[in-house]
């Protein structure tokens, strides 16, 4: 076994702990630094994602980083801010899921998030869409998606859509590439941002109350012309 | 400190000889070789003819490159997620645009003029063979084992069993890329083959080279090892390592491989230390070594293959310190001294004296004394560090050190790197961009290029590619400022940056002719100084640096301290004006406490106008707010080689 006395800088940077790798590490509780370099091999330029979404933020794409708490707030509980935030966005993500949920038999995901990597899985149980959050990364047979929090937040919000998000770079799928194929429908049937757009437009004239009943109206149009072609 | 002023001669008028050879003109064509002033001399001697430029055979540019770059070959650039080459770390340096590991694209403003890809020898090639599942990968069970998992979507567990693998000492020793395997040949062949493929004569210079990274301890002892050859003597050695039993973290048996490579290929190869600020006070011993006292043998042979040191670069400016320097108001600069490599070992006061190059300059005149030899008589470059493949150390370009901070948003705020048992922090916001290494060679070839290396005729910037020359001599004339082409006189009546200046001439002092040229896309420059040490007559090493030449009319007040040059920076727009400053300062000076009794070493110092740091730019691109404490405007500088005066025994 190699020496630690002579050891390469990597290995000097790792006995040095700044990174203490522990199963389920992520970025709201330990350093992250390697694990991060190592998805750009992993998931071969995986890392593009993170550049894509700050040009997508300056672009107003997507949000930007807000702050967590005032300058008071101790670093640790800001990260605590940063993860129930982040987990609040990734159970609207399993809602959305699991409305867009397709018909065949879908492959579970696991998205992580780059800049925290905050692994997380969506598993198709049944006819339900199940999220685990903060889990050690994604299992044989899922569908790994690469992307950042506010790539989330801005799909959730309607404020882009998963066809763009994926065009522009915010996602990247890795996988199978027929699971990557479905994966990619099912992500994309999750598009809020047209149906609340058009919601949007129609609000005028319809109560709040008819407000989920519009958007199951509008998904199962979406559907309908979907099967049509 | 008290400034003394020969002759100060701001000449506003365009230096057009020197500034025109040094930056527009590529140097083909021109033979190689040393220039010694005997040489210089008959030169100067020969036959007038009309042009001037005629029959001329001294550097008339200096090369501008980096010595020191990390591509995916390296195993912690990998594992930070650099995925650059050293074939794309070549098509960057000569001025091409290609796709950073983080998804950007990237260029330099302009082309280097050479580039060495020294990656650690140590596991060199692992990190892009491991995930392309070559033979010798899956050829070991737990190699098989995670290029598997990688492949059936565990590549996440993959990557945390390698790094704890590392963290525990337990990686599979078969594994790793050592010399004599397989893969560890492969990776040093494609290394030389990219130099090869990469090397145009004349236009740019591919050097073949590696790191070798002994950090027992997290101390810094790296040196970085360029090769004079071609590839058809480089591939005969495989580059040496750390890892016992092949190779040795005691620098003394780098040295040894040196010379076995030169005695195998009949080649030439030199060394080059970096980050003493990172050793725990190990980098430049004056009482002993790896337990063995400093004798004879070790001061000539350190001597004999450490002709130069890297003073600046990413992790910290290496030239003085404030603690060393208290008189020296531009010491602190670009510091890094909480600790050592790894944080392990936090900074102590009687560390420093050990680290950084002034003092090694001036302890290597003591050692010399008893001795015999200066062990640490070296000239000045500096280089990157990079571990992205990416030389881009410009302020307003700059790609960081390793892959994470490549330009976002986040890295000017993120934690580098953070030892909580010492306390030892470093933010990213920390790291410096810098610098570069300057050559004055004749051409731009490995020959060349190696050869000046080797003659310490080479300076450091921290960045900006000013053009700063140095002579020493002991008869330059007040006049001597006002010509238009300095190096002809600087060669024919002194040596260069690098050189000798012995045997002092009945009631002479040493006198300097220094000259420096803005970058032409850059700042104006301040001020020229002269940095002196000797060791006094009572054994005492003294230091001083002297103003010699600054622009404006400012005037030294009665310490002799020349008021500040001002500052233009507008941190919020991360802009400057060349309203301040001057665009060249040239001069003669002369020591004006010179005694003849005493060993003394004088090297220049040029120091830019306050500008933006990359920080600002960062700032103003991203709308990020700097955390408390970040440095915003940086005041760049060039260090030439020294030239050391040695009285006659």
């Amino acid at each position: 076994m190699m020496r630690n006395a002579n050891a390469t800088g990597l290995a000097v940077l790792l006995l040095a702990g700044l990174v203490s790798p522990w199963a389920a590490a992520c970025g709201f509780h330990e350093q992250t630094t390697l694990l991060r370099g190592m998805m750009n091999w992993v998931y071969p330029d995986s890392l593009h994602v993170a550049t894509a979404a700050w040009k997508a933020q300056a672009a107003g794409s997507i949000p930007r980083d807000g702050p967590l708490g005032d300058e008071n707030v101790s670093p640790e509980a800001r990260n605590r801010l940063g993860y129930i935030k982040a987990v609040s966005l990734l159970k609207k993500l399993e809602r959305a899921l699991a409305d867009a949920r397709p018909g065949e038999s879908p492959p579970n995901l696991a998205v992580v998030l780059l800049q925290t990597m905050l692994w997380s899985r969506y598993e198709a149980v049944d006819r339900m869409v199940r999220l685990t959050a903060h889990t050690n990364g994604p299992e044989p047979g899922d569908v790994v998606v690469v992307t950042e929090r506010p790539v989330i937040e801005a799909l959730v919000d309607g404020q882009l859509s998963p066809r763009d998000a994926l065009r522009m770079g915010l996602i990247k799928l890795y996988g199978d590439a027929d699971a990557r194929r479905i994966a990619f429908d099912w992500l994309a049937r999750i598009d809020l941002r047209a149906s609340d757009e058009l919601a949007q437009d129609l609000a005028l004239h319809v109560t709040s109350s008819m407000w989920g009943r519009l958007r199951e109206a509008i998904r199962e149009k979406a559907k309908q012309a979907e099967n049509v072609d | 400190m008290r400034t003394t002023t020969v002759t100060t001669e701001l000449l506003r008028k365009p230096w057009i000889a020197l500034l025109t050879l040094a930056v527009a003109v590529p140097a083909l064509g021109q033979d190689a070789g040393g220039l010694g002033k005997d040489k210089a001399e008959q030169v100067h001697k020969r036959p007038p003819v009309y042009s001037p430029f005629a029959q001329r055979d001294f550097p008339t540019r200096p090369f501008f490159g980096d010595t020191h770059l990390h591509t995916s070959f390296s195993m912690d650039a990998g594992a930070f997620g650099a995925r650059v080459l050293p074939r794309e770390a070549y098509r960057f340096a000569r001025g091409e645009e290609i796709m950073a590991s983080s998804g950007q694209p990237v260029k330099l403003s302009r082309p280097l003029d050479f580039l060495v890809v020294a990656d650690h020898s140590d596991n060199m090639g692992f990190f892009p063979d491991l995930f392309k599942g070559k033979p010798e990968m899956l050829a070991h069970p737990t190699g098989k084992k995670w290029y598997d998992m990688i492949q059936s979507g565990k590549g996440a567990d993959a990557a945390i069993e390698i790094i704890v693998a590392f963290s525990h000492g337990t990686f599979p020793k078969d594994l790793m890329y050592f010399p004599g395997t397989r893969g560890y040949r492969t990776a040093w062949n494609e290394t030389i083959d990219a130099a090869e493929a990469y090397n145009d004569p004349g236009r740019f210079t591919a050097f073949i080279g590696f790191e070798w990274t002994s950090n027992t301890n997290g101390n810094n002892l790296h040196r970085n090892v360029i090769f004079r050859d071609n590839g058809d003597r480089a591939r005969q050695v495989e580059p040496f390592t750390v890892y016992p039993p092949f190779g040795s973290d005691n620098p003394v048996e780098l040295w040894k491989w040196m010379e076995g490579y030169e005695k195998k290929t009949g080649g030439s190869v030199l060394a080059i230390a970096h980050n003493g600020n990172l050793s725990s006070g190990l980098m430049f011993p004056v009482v002993e070594a790896f337990g063995r006292k400093l004798d004879r043998d070790y001061v000539q042979t350190r001597a004999k293959w450490e002709r130069l040191y890297e003073a600046t670069q990413t992790k910290g400016d290496g030239e003085a310190h404030p603690f060393l320097s208290p008189n020296d108001e531009f010491a602190s600069f670009e510091r890094w001294d909480k600790g050592n490599l790894d944080g392990s070992i936090a900074k102590k006061n009687e560390m420093l004296e050990f680290e950084y190059a002034r003092s090694a300059l001036k302890n290597g005149l003591k050692l010399e004394q008893a001795l015999g030899t200066n062990p640490y008589k070296f000239g000045m470059v500096g280089s990157s560090d990079a571990h992205t493949g990416l030389a881009a150390m410009e302020e307003d370009n700059f790609f960081g050190k390793t892959t994470p901070q490549e330009p976002s948003p986040h890295r000017m705020t993120a934690t580098f790197f953070d030892n909580p048992k010492t306390g030892v922090k470093i933010m990213d916001w920390e790291v410096s961009a810098s610098g570069y290494a300057a050559v004055w060679a004749k051409e731009n070839t490995r020959a060349s290029i190696w050869d000046a290396m080797q003659r310490k005729e080479t300076y450091a910037t921290t960045g900006p590619r000013m053009v700063v020359r140095f002579f020493g001599g002991w008869s330059f004339e007040p006049k001597d400022a006002n010509d238009r082409l300095p190096a002809h006189i600087g060669y024919a009546k002194g040596v260069p940056m690098g050189g000798d200046l012995a045997a002092a001439p009945s009631g002479k002092a040493p006198t300097f002719l220094v000259a420096a040229l803005k970058d032409p896309i850059g700042a104006n420059l301040d001020r020229y100084q002269i940095v002196k040490g000797w060791l006094a007559n009572d054994g005492k090493l003294q230091e001083r640096i002297f103003d010699v030449a600054w622009s404006g009319n400012r005037k030294p007040d009665a310490t002799g301290k020349l008021p500040a040059v001002g500052n233009t920076v507008n941190v919020a727009e991360a802009t400057f004006t060349n309203t301040i400053g001057a665009p060249e300062l040239v001069a003669v000076w002369r020591d004006p406490e010179f005694d003849p009794a005493q060993p003394a070493f004088y090297y220049g110092r040029v120091i830019e106008i306050p500008t933006p740091r990359w920080t600002a730019y960062d700032a103003k691109r991203f709308g990020t707010k700097p955390l408390p404490g970040t440095a915003m405007t940086v005041v760049e500088r060039a260090y030439t080689s020294p030239i050391w005066y040695t009285p006659k025994r």
